[in-house]
């Protein structure tokens, strides 16, 4: 389970708003928990039960984040965050954390969704399982979602 | 609405961003911390792991004493426990620049140790770690130690392998100090083969008083053990840091640190990442992203000369790098 999974954890934590520097701690979390809780994961469940401890973890990461960020807004965001030209882009880590600034503007429950089927190639059949969400959940979920994902890229790029 | 095209394969912006994903992927490093912290050995299932872990602890008198579940984190050996039980607020060294994401590791690698120790003072049968910790790789020079050890009387060996944990840190600033506490050991031996790392535990265990003012020390000989164990694991870091040339995504991952810590305004995370980059990857292929980085980082410091003079140096060679317009904003914003 650890070693099928843990990228898979990693990568959920990361696209869920777990900032970076947290990212590998709080996917040893994820595993504890599960080693802890081994007995009541289901066969065949056990990614579902990783990304739902993943989820938890990012929430209340995420929750945290906010509260300090909220704190100081700053010149640093005009600094940090001027838009990016085209060939800036070719620059993979500028456009991962762009990225997670497109997706940290969506609700976490849509994020889940739109994660796992953008990033992680899941079936709508398999998140829904994943997620334990009706199918038609999952799609209405994923239509939002990426709506709201296109309209903050072509924001992004309308600013610039 | 089954299967969706995905906008990942969209060649426009949003394709891009979703493709820059792809490569973003979790640290050998970490994956080992996190398979040290539950106690398994590489490539085991977790039950697999912690079964086998179960049995090898068995044949130590601490099984017998403890009861698999607390032999199982001793086991484990210290790593990583810490770092999920969450002993994290303990900053250290002031000096060193570490990386944010690798710093975290040795902190607490370095204080659950004595931590553990203090608390559980029970757990230290001397023999116990070597054997715990022989489990995961095969590593050649546990075994032996038990043995060899009374014979050697390497009365410095303690020493260097102790004190290595404090320097390491400020040494290799930082980007996996975690794994350089581990590594060092090895590195000791080999410069000297014949006393092995082997004699080196055996020793410090039975001669626990000895020691140097040693950060860890603590009250019983409680925390030594682990730190025995330690060398016994060292078979896979040493790979991770030395031996493995370092790759592009390892220069991303630090770059990624300093950009998380500018973008969560803590201009002096970003500085001490961006420092840990440059002694890692003095030619990296990042390099202009790092400087650019840098500027940034300065200017939110707010040195403003500091921040003209890399400016400059900046656009002194990359005049036309498509970062130069932001370097110059930032130059524009910068008061007369």
């Amino acid at each position: 389970m650890f070693e099928t999974n843990f990228a898979f954890v990693w990568r959920s934590l990361r696209r869920l708003g777990v900032p970076s520097a947290a990212t590998d701690d709080a996917t040893q979390e994820v595993f504890v928990v599960a080693s802890k809780r081994l007995p009541e994961i289901r066969v065949g469940y056990e990614r579902a039960f990783l990304f739902a401890t993943a989820l938890r973890i990012a929430s209340n990461a995420r929750r945290a984040f906010a509260r300090r960020d909220a704190r100081h807004d700053d010149a640093l965001d005009r600094v940090v965050d001027p838009t990016p030209s085209p060939e800036q882009l070719a620059d993979r880590a500028r456009a991962r954390e762009l990225l997670d600034q497109v997706l940290a503007t969506l609700d976490l429950d849509l994020r889940a969704v739109f994660v796992l089927h953008e990033l992680e190639e899941m079936s709508m059949a398999e998140i829904a399982t994943t997620l334990e969400l009706a199918p038609g959940t999952v799609a209405s979920r994923l239509r939002r979602a990426r709506e709201l994902f296109r309209a903050e890229v072509a924001r992004l790029k309308g600013n610039g | 609405m089954s299967e969706l095209r995905r906008l990942k394969d969209d060649d426009d912006l949003a394709g891009d961003l979703l493709r820059a994903a792809s490569d973003d992927a979790p640290s050998p490093r970490a994956r080992a911390a996190a398979s040290a912290a539950l106690g398994l050995s590489a490539g085991a299932g977790l039950g697999a792991g912690s079964a086998k872990a179960a049995t090898t602890v068995a044949k130590t008198t601490l099984a017998a004493k403890v009861g698999t579940g607390v032999a199982l984190k001793v086991g484990a050996v210290v790593v990583a426990v810490g770092t999920v039980v969450g002993v994290r607020q303990i900053t250290r060294a002031p000096t060193y620049e570490p990386a944010p994401i690798s710093r975290r590791a040795p902190e607490s690698t370095t204080t659950v140790r004595p931590a553990r120790a203090a608390t559980a003072p029970v757990a230290a049968p001397v023999v116990a770690p070597p054997e715990v910790a022989a489990p995961p790789p095969p590593p050649p020079p546990t075994p032996p130690p038990p043995a060899a050890a009374p014979r050697h009387g390497v009365p410095r060996a303690p020493r260097v392998a102790r004190t290595e944990p404090v320097v390491a840190p400020a040494r290799v600033s930082a980007p996996e100090p975690a794994r350089v506490s581990v590594p060092e050991p090895p590195g000791v031996s080999v410069s000297e083969p014949a006393r092995a790392p082997a004699p080196e535990p055996q020793r410090v265990a039975s001669q626990t008083k000895a020691p140097e003012p040693s950060p860890v020390v603590s009250p019983t000989k409680a925390p030594e053990p682990p730190r025995v164990a330690l060398p016994a694991k060292t078979p896979e870091p040493p790979h991770a840091s030395p031996a493995r040339p370092p790759t592009l995504s390892d220069e991303v991952g630090l770059l990624d640190a300093a950009l998380a810590a500018l973008r969560a305004r803590d201009p002096r995370r970003a500085l001490a990442a961006l420092d840990t980059y440059d002694a890692r990857f003095p030619a990296g292929k990042l390099a202009p992203e790092a400087m650019v980085a840098r500027i940034e980082a300065t200017h939110a410091v707010g040195n403003a000369s500091r921040t003209r003079e890399l400016a400059a140096k900046f656009l002194a060679t990359h005049a036309r790098s498509p970062l130069a317009q932001r370097v110059r904003d930032i130059v524009r914003s910068l008061p007369p």
